[in-house]
């Protein structure tokens, strides 16, 4: 085999390295971060109480939970699975 | 104090997570699945590991430790911008890091620096494994919770983390994290609503703050502008944290560990305000600090839950000690076992071999924090040098190895690492002062940059043992 067949057959084995989705979930995700920060930094700055004490305790529940949530259902779709093929 | 209903809840709770670990024993039989759970990671778990491992002791009790005295501050500095700094990790390295480092990352320099370069760095990882800070930090919790000794409450924290390690590999600790993570941040925000109305909301806080200390409500807390950015540079040291190359590696793909982190953010920021006004709150109640901050935090928390719940935050704020230190005992075995112990052997260690010499390393790193974390200054001065001294070591190699596809030689590698760690001791014992930058500029502005240049010197010499263009070519 030569040098060119041996390095196009290790370009292909390679792994692409996946692109940011800016429009798609990544994006998304950017965004959450930056709307929470916006709105945390302007409750803050004028004091409102609203924001720092109720909105930021209950999205980290809410964020929380819904993780643990999606966790479990994860899991039981998996035994069902496993079940299902005993 | 807790009642004991909520000793007996604790307790069922740790018999749980026992039976978690045990039942992952089964399936952690080779290196793949006790290290990198066969690469198999969902998002939701790969979040409540990332989120778990992250608020440590340092993380929880150390944000309430630093916001007693910074106040707001706390919140723009770390929270806002400390974050932003850390995007880059998530977005453009973490991929990377699934894609390219296979292990550990001490197997990435062995690859592309060599034999030596990886040593050091195995030796410098293991050290900062130790987790002599978190261990420290139970103390505070057994304190507030049982008024209890602080080495016992540590050797029973210690006891229970080694086990869940030992037992169950990354699946048992990504699966105990979760349910840290649940209990710790649904218990500390579900609370903290009446604690802030309780003095008042902001109107409480300002009349209570604004003699004894009102630099605490403004953006800056009095911090030079120069000194802020420096404090939000530093906060680049997670790009060389083994903890979250593992949880990248171990996801189930690229994608994954990328939206788990970005996932990350929003929690963190969310949970960073809770814990900031919540020790800004401490700090309104005892303007003086007449109580220790971390002890009157975990006793402000337990005097506003009811019986059980109680018994849940204490497991769920001890849980989140346990998750960190598991995973950097487990981290530090890995890296024992696979490159420094296998790498001196002739000949190559066993899947069964590997998993119990991590799992002795596991308990020796156990004891070894558990008789350093309270009784000896000296060594712990001597841990916080080393993880220090890692940031700059290891900051350009790694991140060179993981983000630059263009040739990278052993020398470069080797030259990074070692004018990086001199520089940096050089000029921690002998600090340049800027006054742009509010007094003396910390040792580690100076020394990155410094082991960027030689990375870029060094590697005009030397070898090149990996080409990332044609990988298996090189190797042969």
């Amino acid at each position: 085999m030569d040098e060119k067949k041996i390095i196009n057959q290790n370009k292909t084995e390679e792994p692409e390295v996946e692109k940011v989705q800016w429009l798609g979930m990544d994006g998304l995700l950017c965004l959450l971060y930056a709307v929470l920060g916006i709105i945390y930094s302007w409750g803050i700055i004028n004091r409102v109480d609203f924001v720092v004490g109720i909105m930021a305790p209950v999205t980290a529940i809410i964020i929380t939970v819904s993780v643990f949530l999606r966790y479990c259902f994860e899991v039981g779709s998996f035994m069902k699975k496993s079940n299902k093929k005993k | 104090m807790l009642t004991l209903l909520d000793n007996i809840t604790v307790l069922l709770c740790v018999v749980g997570i026992f039976m978690v670990g045990k039942f992952f024993s089964k399936t952690s039989q080779d290196m793949d699945s006790f290290y990198q759970a066969n690469k198999s990671l969902p998002w939701s778990l790969a979040v409540g590991t990332l989120a778990a491992s992250w608020y440590g002791g340092a993380g929880v009790i150390g944000t309430i430790g630093y916001s007693t005295a910074m106040g707001i501050s706390a919140f723009f500095i770390w929270s806002i911008c400390a974050h932003l700094v850390r995007f880059p990790l998530a977005l453009w390295v973490a991929p990377r890091i699934s894609v390219k480092v296979n292990t550990t990352m001490t197997e990435l320099l062995n690859r592309y620096y060599g034999r030596l370069a990886s040593f050091l760095g195995a030796i410098v990882l293991v050290v900062s494994c130790l987790s002599i800070a978190e261990i420290a930090a139970t103390g505070y919790v057994g304190v507030a919770a049982w008024n209890a000794n602080k080495f016992v409450v540590a050797a029973v924290v210690v006891i229970i983390a080694t086990a869940i390690t030992c037992l169950g590999g990354l699946m048992g600790v990504a699966v105990t994290d979760m349910i840290f993570f649940l209990l710790m941040i649904t218990c500390v925000a579900s609370v903290f609503p009446s604690i802030f109305f309780e003095v008042g909301g902001f109107a409480g806080i300002e009349s209570a703050l604004s003699g004894p200390a009102p630099e605490m409500l403004t953006p800056l807390g009095g911090t030079p502008i120069g000194r802020a950015l420096c404090l939000v540079i530093l906060c680049i040291n997670v790009y060389k944290d083994p903890s979250f190359y593992q949880r990248f590696t171990a996801s189930n793909s690229a994608r994954t560990g990328k939206r788990a982190m970005l996932m990350c953010f929003s929690i963190w920021l969310s949970f960073d305000t809770v814990l900031i006004f919540t020790g800004i709150i401490l700090r309104a109640l005892d303007p003086t600090l007449a109580v220790q901050p971390e002890v009157a935090y975990v006793q402000l928390i337990l005097s506003h839950l009811p019986v059980v719940i109680r018994g849940l935050f204490v497991f769920g704020l001890m849980g989140a000690i346990i998750s960190t230190i598991d995973s950097y005992f487990l981290i530090g075995g890995e890296i024992m076992s696979r490159d420094i112990i296998g790498v001196l052997r002739k000949k190559p260690l066993t899947d069964r071999q590997s998993i119990n010499i991590t799992r002795i390393c596991c308990i020796a790193f156990g004891t070894i924090g558990l008789f350093t974390a309270f009784k000896f200054p000296l060594v712990y001065d001597a841990f916080l040098f080393i993880n220090s001294l890692s940031m700059c070591g290891l900051f350009v190699p790694v991140l060179a190895a993981i983000m630059y596809n263009g040739r990278k030689t052993n020398a470069a590698g080797l030259a990074s690492m070692m004018v990086g760690t001199v520089s940096w001791i050089y000029f921690t014992y002998f600090p340049v002062s800027w006054d742009v930058l509010g007094g003396p500029i910390d040792a580690l502005l100076i020394a990155l940059p410094l082991s960027f240049a030689a990375f870029v010197i060094g590697n005009r010499f030397g070898h090149v043992l990996h080409d990332d263009k044609t990988p298996n070519a090189i190797r042969a």
